[in-house]
């Protein structure tokens, strides 16, 4: 939120005179910029088209496109795409409906405020070898509680991190449990923005309580769930920490992403030119999610 | 929202100033001889960096083995850094070694050497220099000397030889009947008779009969695979990049493990910690595990006891999959010669002080050491020992080896198999296709 | 702020005001039902980390005992704890997690400030294309590039340092993004007065730019902090020398191939957990205040 509707912007009074300055002051961040972001991205691309292997001692060698190619006709990396894309779709929708349905039920301002926001928020302050700990124990086929509470009432729970068919909703499980929290607070601030005005004139029009969710509520809260969900798609797309702790991309290759992937080929198998190009192709994809993402926006905005 | 207010007091401590305060005074603290010093190797000029990964039971003991040979040395001291087991840990080696900044020494399994030797990342043993401190090829079993060696040269020395064995429960045997007079199982021959045993021992304990904690752990998997495919005479080989390997003994060896999973005296989807836990709370007669295990076993305080596992599928090949924990010299562009001198005495004390590394389960590597009356009235080891004569080491192949990347693969390729998913043939192609992309890019 | 009631019927104007109040409701069936799933659902959210400290008092023996109970058969015990403060590095780790998020809070609320002071007040050549990049940047999934990373932190010789730790993660995109919003609010006649009476730009910045982004400021830090605290990935990946790990890293390496530790296991994820959790107790107000203020949820 930038100005309230009642504080007009005031136009600046002097411009700035163009000098030299402010390159001293963007310095600092861009030296490190420089170093640290700018350069291994160019470097990346070029071991992207070398062979260059962690545990040899040849020196890599420039090998043009042949691990694009082979990364193209590599069928685990598209299925690792496609178990992206599921992670994607399958975290985010929860992490969206879940989050707002508490920023709701919170919002009530019931008492105990403090004990509501602790307990959804605190997951979300856990290092991820925590939440993989605690998971990774909850999920024990025949010693973890979930099954024992599934046991209780009469299911047999699977072998959820080790069986292909449940293994990635168990990753999403703990990944929803993990970073809903996040989701939430931003819905909560988004609902604090709304005026007390409006419910009120809609109380006085005779809406009830339900009407007053539909009609106003969500709808005023549209730009917040916009930028939920662009947040949220980035991040998941992203997902490396809790795949490699729970299950390391399996069982079966079921729970492999496209960055564990990644990982797998650099730093277990050795192949960090192989490792590169699969980033950049990766890279690739998130750039287009970003642009198509910001069009969304902007066509939002210009509404 | 838009102007802040200037009386909004915001919490002192997280003031920008007071967070470059506590900054300043952290480095101060905690890491400016990191920072001044972090340039250089780390070690000063008497200590001798060692790295393994050993924790838990062995971890103790190594311990136990470095104090004592640190108050035997004169003018150095062993140094050890404990990193986590599985590939992160020959990861962090090669890199290490790749960045010149490798340690003095190194534990390695000797089922990895040939992944490592080849590249250029480890000094070779001088043995010529190590027979001036006691330790000879003779020193040595057969199986290890020969996976000691890559290409004319000794690039590892063996501390021990582990293996996969059955431990069991003589009390809940002897309820089952199924212990014999000299105090050990009844034998069995097939994996039918087998099976019979484990639902005996069923009966004994009104619960399970056969602890096996395979479930999400590739390397588990392996070691029974390996077993069995090895008693069955298969061999696995490489030929440029063409990986071979025998087609019959594969199914025949992953059959049998899912005969043996789906009977009822096992819980077929056991992971290690349940598998473990059964055994020692006397819900199962015996555990199928690693020789290392014995520490945490005994720790339980059940009655206990160890046999390897016999053949069951009529060949002559008595074999049991094994491994040695080996010392290696990572490479040093520069090596100083006295550093590396006193690495070569700290390595004989070591071998010779090795004997409460039997208290860890392992067989030690140092023959003398194993024909000592101490050893050979060591129970359980005792009973197991033997291995070390038909042990049979993971396939020399550069993927392959305790640890591997490979070995988790492996565990993918046959999951679906031994949960009843899939056959063993799927199993099979599903092996086949994975281990011929590792050979593909073999180094 | 305003007070959203789902079920209860506003005829009375009593909760009128936009400041916030606590609304009273009355105890009807569906304020009971509210409450009732709040509780659930909390409880549902604080199950897990309870579980996990409930299995951390217990010995392994019951940790692991098949089938499951809440209560362990032998009474609960603090050997397992015990156990944690003699053989591990829990105390090296938390050290070093503190002072590795430390600094790369400070650092990068340092560079951050000045570069959107100046994307917001000043103009130099090359302006846009700066904060272009910037900007772009926030694109990038670090994960791509931590490979060439490592390989130049290598060359630098920054392996197994603390600088190698820090540096890279002080860049932050996304923050001066925020600030830069933040610092176009703040109306300029602020800083116009000032530079009239002969103050330099930096002084302007320092004693009254500053001073008024103290709300933002701490929510950066906290953004930040928590950020550089847990970050797994990268010091996995640049530390080989266990005396540099950071908590994350160092909990990793407590998960041996053997041995049944699941108790030893969630005591270690329960003290990794205390610090941040014990902050949070503490700044929850701030944190949250943060949120609201950084402008992103109403943007």
């Amino acid at each position: 939120m930038t100005t309230s509707p009642l504080t007009p912007r005031t136009p600046q009074t002097r411009r700035p005179r163009r000098s030299l300055s402010g390159l001293l002051y963007i310095a600092p961040f861009f030296v490190l910029f420089g170093f640290f972001l700018a350069w291994p991205t160019v470097y990346g691309l070029y071991l992207s088209f070398t062979d260059r292997n962690l545990a040899g001692s040849a020196a890599a060698q420039l090998v043009g496109f042949a691990n694009y190619v082979e990364a193209f006709g590599d069928s685990l990396m598209w299925r690792t795409l496609g178990n992206t894309v599921l992670f994607t779709v399958g975290s985010t929708i929860p992490l969206v409906i879940v989050a707002l349905a508490l920023a709701l039920l919170v919002n009530l301002k019931l008492k105990g405020q403090w004990l509501w926001r602790l307990s959804f928020f605190m997951p979300y302050l856990l290092a991820s070898t925590v939440v993989s700990l605690i998971w990774i124990w909850l999920f024990n086929p025949d010693l973890g509680a979930v099954n024992a509470v599934l046991g209780a009432v009469g299911i047999q729970g699977p072998a959820w991190l080790q069986d292909p068919q449940t293994a990635m909703a168990a990753v999403i499980i703990a990944t929803v449990w993990w970073t809903v929290g996040f989701n939430f607070l931003l819905y909560i601030s988004g609902m604090q923005n709304i005026p007390e005005q409006v419910y009120e004139a809609a109380s006085v029009d005779g809406a009830s309580g339900w009407r007053q969710l539909f009609s106003i509520t969500l709808p005023l809260l549209g730009r917040t769930t916009a930028l939920v969900v662009a947040l949220q798609v980035l991040a998941s797309i992203k997902v490396f920490d809790q795949i490699y702790q729970m299950t390391s991309g399996g069982p079966a290759d079921s729970t492999r992403t496209i960055l564990e992937y990644v990982y797998d080929a650099g730093f277990s198998n050795y192949r960090l030119g192989y490792a590169s190009a699969i980033s950049y192709i990766f890279f690739l994809v998130v750039i287009i999610l970003s642009l198509v993402q910001l069009r969304i926006f902007s066509r939002k905005a210009g509404r | 929202m838009g102007i802040p207010r200037p009386a909004n007091p915001a919490p002192p401590a997280l003031s920008r100033r007071t967070l470059l305060r506590a900054g300043a005074l952290g480095a101060a603290g905690l890491g400016i001889a990191a920072l001044a010093g972090c340039a250089s190797p780390a070690a000063a000029s008497t200590d001798i960096t060692f790295w393994h990964l050993m924790t838990g039971g062995d971890g103790e003991r190594m311990n136990t083995i470095v104090n004592r040979v640190n108050r035997q040395l004169t003018g150095a001291r062993v140094d050890q850094t404990v990193l986590a087991w599985g590939s992160p840990y020959y990861t962090k080696l090669a890199m290490a070694s790749a960045g010149g900044r490798a340690p003095d020494l190194g534990i390695m399994h000797l089922s990895r050497l040939a992944g490592y030797a080849p590249g250029g990342l480890l000094d070779a043993w001088d043995f010529d220099r190590m027979g001036r401190y006691g330790v000879s090829k003779d020193s040595f079993t057969g199986p290890t000397w020969d996976r000691m060696r890559f290409d004319g040269d000794t690039f590892a020395i063996a501390l021990d030889s582990h293996a996969f064995v059955r431990f069991f429960n003589p009390e809940i045997a002897d309820k089952a009947g199924v212990l014999g007079p000299d105090g050990r199982l009844l034998p069995t021959t097939t994996i039918d008779e087998f099976i019979e045993q484990a639902e005996a021992l069923r009966g004994a304990t009104g619960k399970l009969g056969l602890s096996y904690g395979w479930l999400g752990d590739g390397s588990t998997m392996w070691r029974l695979f390996w077993t069995f495919y090895t008693q069955l005479g298969g061999a696995m080989s490489m030929t440029g990049r063409d990986f071979r390997f025998d087609k019959d003994p594969f199914i025949t060896a992953v059959e049998s493990m899912q005969k043996i999973l789906s009977s009822k005296a096992v819980n077929r989807r056991s992971d290690g910690g349940f598998g473990f836990s059964a055994f020692t709370s006397g819900q199962t007669g015996e555990m199928l595990g690693g020789v290392w295990e014995l520490t945490g076993l005994q720790g339980s305080k059940i009655p206990l006891d160890a046999s390897p596992i016999p053949n069951l599928f009529g060949t002559k090949n008595q074999a049991a999959w094994g491994d040695s924990h080996a010392f290696v010299l990572p490479h040093q562009s520069d090596p100083d010669e006295s550093r590396r001198e006193k690495a070569y005495e700290a390595i004989s004390l070591i071998l010779k002080a090795s004997f409460p590394w039997a208290g860890a389960g392992h067989t030690p590597a140092y023959q003398p050491i194993v024909e000592e009356e101490r050893f050979t009235t060591l129970l359980p080891n005792a009973h197991y020992a033997e291995t070390a004569g038909y042990l049979q080491y993971d396939p020399a192949l550069p993927f392959a080896g305790s640890g591997s990347n490979w070995q988790n693969s492996f565990g993918q390729a046959i999951q679906g198999a031994l949960l009843g998913t899939e056959t063993a043939r799927e199993a099979m192609s599903s092996f086949e296709r994975i281990t011929s992309s590792y050979a593909q890019h073999a180094v | 702020m305003t007070s959203t009631s789902v079920s209860i019927p506003r005829r009375r104007a009593a909760v009128g005001t936009s400041e916030s109040t606590r609304s009273r409701p009355r105890a009807r069936p569906s304020t009971v039902v509210a409450y009732a799933a709040l509780g659930i659902l909390s409880l549902l959210w604080l199950a897990p980390f309870l579980w996990a400290i409930n299995t951390s008092f217990k010995s392994e023996t019951d940790a692991s005992a098949s089938p499951v109970t809440f209560f362990p058969a032998h009474g609960y015990t603090l050997d397992t704890w015990a156990q944690i403060f003699r053989a591990g590095s829990v105390p090296l780790w938390m050290a070093n997690s503190a002072f590795i998020a430390i600094a790369v809070t400070a650092l990068t609320l340092v560079v951050s400030t000045l570069a959107a002071y100046a994307f917001s007040r000043l103009d130099f050549p090359g302006k846009k294309v700066f904060y272009a990049l910037t900007i772009g940047s926030i694109m990038v999934p670090t994960q791509i590039f931590v490979v060439p990373l490592f390989d130049e932190l290598l060359a630098l010789n920054l392996v197994d340092t603390y600088w190698g730790i820090i540096l890279p993660q002080t860049i932050a995109p996304v923050m001066i993004f925020v600030l830069k919003r933040f610092f176009d609010d703040i109306p300029q006649e602020l800083e116009d007065a000032a530079r009239v009476d002969g103050a330099t730009r930096f002084r302007v910045f320092i004693s009254i730019v500053l001073p008024l982004s103290r709300t933002i400021l701490a929510a950066v830090a906290i953004f930040v902090f928590i950020g550089a605290w847990n970050n797994f990935l990268w010091p996995f990946i640049v530390t080989n020398d266990p005396n540099l790990m950071t908590l994350p890293v160092g909990l990793q390496t407590v998960t041996p191939g053997y041995s049944v530790i699941f108790a030893l296991r969630m005591a270690q994820a329960v003290l990794a957990a205390a610090p941040l959790i014990i902050v949070f107790i503490f700044f929850q107000r701030h944190i949250i205040r943060g949120i609201s203020t950084t402008g992103i949820a109403g943007a």
